[in-house]
């Protein structure tokens, strides 16, 4: 292991923390001097020796190893939970340590999981510090390192294709490094769009910039405490729709879009199978809130299963109303959305659409080949045709997040679940939803759960953000000695 | 511009001295801010505190100030019970009173459950006084008994007052006794931020001790025994290492030192041949 690169590259991720908490300073310097200017100076002033550090003396290496780079990630994810929850832990009010540490490993890995009742009690500049750990955390911390990583090294493909996995990319294709600017510019343009869309909308500047930076990551913090909710307003509310729904495609896809100015890309199987299932749970939802009564107009009914099930299944988490009261039907298909959630290489959390159209695949084949033995069969993805060694790591992916969501669950019963939240806080955090069902649902917070269960949904939060294999492979480099060296 | 800034940042080098000191500013630094940190943090602890048992100790004192004052009038009250003739109807302060118990109830804050039995005790207090202005009239009446007026009319209307005094005093108590307990959290809470930073301080020293190990010990132990094999056995000095300062310069010179070094050994041994 290369301790000269890593502490290198890891102070870059914290540089750009360092970043956004001066920013954050210089909005409570505009305020006069707001409660949180002391605890955002000082956590910057640390954020920024402790990365810039390093380059004092180590220089830019060309080469880095695969393990040096996995273990870059997976520091650079853990040094900027750790620097990030200091502002808040600095400030006081509700920010215990464990609620600090949750609020911004929440935030860094966009999940939207707030501990907070009373969001707009928070000074302005923290509540821009709050959002734009969402902004990091959905560029990944680990892009911008990797628009530093030399882009001859040959690590620079495996942890792209670790970040940005992708399977629904049919129709495009490009170089790794290429890949990286491009979801570097659709994540800034949809931010952008975002933010004049709101503000052209009657949003304050403040709000727009806070939403927009929530809405591209797919994070879900807001800067209201009725969240979209509480802007009563139909066009801001169809804005954050589209923005949610845009948020959860695959980068890749947008970028044809816009460049060959044509939908083409957008017609491959993955992205027809999402918004089928998209427009059918919206649907179901829709009609059963209205015929269940808890909306009185269709318009209303709509619009509230729409927004929910968009939200959830883009994994934003955003509300526009309270669904603590909603009947067992739209409950059970927030929760299937929100396991699910949107296409890889976005930033959206889950298990993601492509996975498990493999896995529904994977099973029809096995079906076909169970009543023609004798006969070849093969898993298209369009006019992809993908092999066992593609297929294999994606069904095990699954089995393991699910065996996962078992083990946190079982984990949360342990220690006490006074709440009874153990299955579906561990499937929000795990699949970085966030906001769940109950008191924990798009209007709730997550204060009322024990320590130890905050604890462990803030590791399902980084396990679900990294897609799990990463922080086994570092744990399992730094425990398994019989491999040390190897890489 | 743009390009001249760029290219300056690349040919900017960094010299051992500055190195050196930059680092152990930087070390300074983070521990100047762990101690920045500790004193903001001991200036806020203190003040809340302060303010918090301060506020907690004077409504308590109030609550029981409030007791007292009513006991004492009861006991008045029940003194002249006793007597045949109403010769002096007992005082009683009660605007202070109720001033006292809207300073209270106002101080109490948050504190709902406290507050609900402050006003409860204003509503108790009020129903005493009023059935207590009937005391002149029991004494001038021929068909009131006096004793039976004061336990079946005034004593249980003074009892319920003693009760919600009793539990609004309880109530203070269970709010001293919570705030203690968040007192502990907050404590816990305040020395995690200096916690922190000095822990990056110690782990900015550790990191400091690498570098300087493996860019400036190592170099140089390496530039030792490649010079003694070279002077020793007259091996090459080919010795090079990743660093862009003054010991890099050094080697650098070492090497075409020994090189040149070389050449003249060489020459002068081609000389000795010839001759």
């Amino acid at each position: 292991m290369n301790l000269k690169v890593i502490s290198r590259n890891v102070g870059i991720a914290l540089l750009v923390s360092a970043l956004f908490m001066l920013l954050s300073a210089l909005i409570s310097l505009k305020d006069g001097g707001d409660s949180a200017l002391a605890p955002l100076l000082i956590s910057f002033t640390i954020t920024f020796i402790v990365g810039i550090f390093p380059f004092i003396f180590v220089r830019k290496t060309p080469q880095i190893s695969l393990k040096d780079g996995y273990m870059i990630i997976f520091l650079s994810w853990l040094l900027s939970f750790i620097f990030g929850s200091m502002p808040y832990a600095l400030w006081g009010g509700p920010f215990t340590v464990v609620n600090a540490w949750f609020e911004s490993v929440s935030g860094f890995t966009t999940t939207g999981a707030t501990i907070l009742s009373d969001v707009e009690s928070l000074p302005r500049s923290l509540i821009f510090w709050r959002s734009s750990t969402h902004f990091i955390g959905g560029l990944g911390v680990v892009v911008f390192l990797l628009l530093i990583i030399p882009t001859s090294s040959p690590v620079r493909l495996r942890l792209t294709n670790m970040e940005l996995s992708s399977l629904s990319r049919d129709d495009y294709r490009s170089r790794a490094n290429r890949t990286v600017y491009i979801f570097a510019y659709v994540y800034l343009g949809i931010c952008v769009a975002a933010f004049l869309c709101y503000w052209a909308a009657g949003m304050g500047m403040f709000d727009a910039i806070n939403h927009a930076f929530s809405v591209c990551a797919a994070g879900g913090f807001s800067s209201r405490n009725l969240s979209i909710g509480a802007f009563d307003s139909v066009p801001i509310r169809l804005i954050t729709i589209v923005f949610m729904f845009l948020a959860s495609v695959h980068f890749g896809l947008i970028f044809m879009v816009l460049v060959g100015r044509t939908l083409r890309p957008m017609r491959n199987p993955v992205m027809r199978f999402y918004v089928a299932s998209l427009v059918v749970v919206s649907l179901i939802t829709s009609l059963s809130l209205k015929f269940q009564g808890l909306d009185k107009s269709w318009a209303d009914a709509f619009m509230d299963g729409t927004f929910h099930v968009v939200s959830y299944a883009s994994s934003t988490g955003f509300g526009i109303s309270d669904n603590a009261n909603w009947p067992m039907l739209p409950c059970f298909m927030l929760m299937m959305v929100s396991l699910v959630c949107g296409c890889a290489g976005s930033t959206t959390g889950g298990m993601k659409v492509d996975r498990v159209m493999v896995l529904f695949k994977a099973i029809h084949m096995q079906i076909q080949k169970t009543l023609y033995p004798t006969s070849v069969f093969e898993v298209r993805m369009g006019r992809r045709v993908l092999h066992d060694e593609e297929i294999y790591p994606q069904i095990l992916y699954l089995a393991l997040f699910f065996l996962l969501v078992g083990f946190s669950t079982i984990l949360c019963l342990l220690v006490g679940d006074p709440n009874g939240h153990a299955l579906t806080g561990s499937i929000s955090t795990l699949t970085n939803v966030g906001p769940s069902l109950g008191t924990i649902g798009s209007m709730g917070n997550y204060d009322a759960e024990p320590i130890a269960m905050k604890i462990i949904f803030s590791i399902d939060m980084f396990l679900g953000r990294v897609e799990i294999y990463p922080v086994f492979a570092v744990v399992s480099s730094i425990f398994n000695r019989k491999y040390q060296g190897r890489a | 511009m743009f390009v001249k800034v760029k290219n300056w940042f690349r040919e900017f080098r960094l010299s051992l001295r500055m190195k050196i000191a930059l680092s152990f500013s930087a070390i300074a630094v983070v521990l100047l801010m762990s101690s920045i940190i500790s004193v903001l943090e001991y200036r806020h602890m203190s003040n809340y505190v302060s303010s918090l048992i301060a506020s907690n100790v004077n409504n308590i004192h109030r609550t029981q100030e409030l007791l007292n004052a009513v006991d004492g009038y009861n006991l008045k009250m029940l003194a002249v019970i006793g007597d045949e003739v109403l010769t002096e109807v007992p005082s009683f302060d009660y605007d202070a009173f109720l001033e006292r118990s809207e300073d209270l109830k106002e101080t109490l804050g948050d504190n709902s459950k406290a507050v609900a039995w402050a006003d409860s005790v204003v509503y108790a207090y009020s129903a005493y006084m009023l059935a207590a202005t009937e005391l002149e009239e029991v004494f001038e009446s021929s068909f009131i008994n006096t004793r039976d007026w004061y336990f079946t009319r005034l004593q249980p209307l003074f009892g319920r007052l003693r009760v919600y005094l009793d539990r609004l005093s309880s109530a203070l108590y269970e709010e001293l006794e919570v705030n203690s307990k968040n007192f502990d959290s907050g404590f816990f809470r305040s020395i995690i931020p200096s916690s922190v930073a000095v822990s990056v301080g110690i782990i900015l020293v550790f990191l400091l001790m690498f570098y300087i190990q493996s860019y400036y010990v190592k170099p140089i132990y390496r530039m030792l025994r490649n010079l003694r094999d070279y002077l020793g056995y007259r091996r090459r000095y080919t010795y090079t290492f990743d660093g862009n300062d003054q010991l890099n310069d050094l080697n650098t010179s070492i090497t075409e030192l020994t090189e040149e070094n070389r050449s003249q050994r060489r020459r002068i041994a081609d000389l000795k041949d010839k001759q």
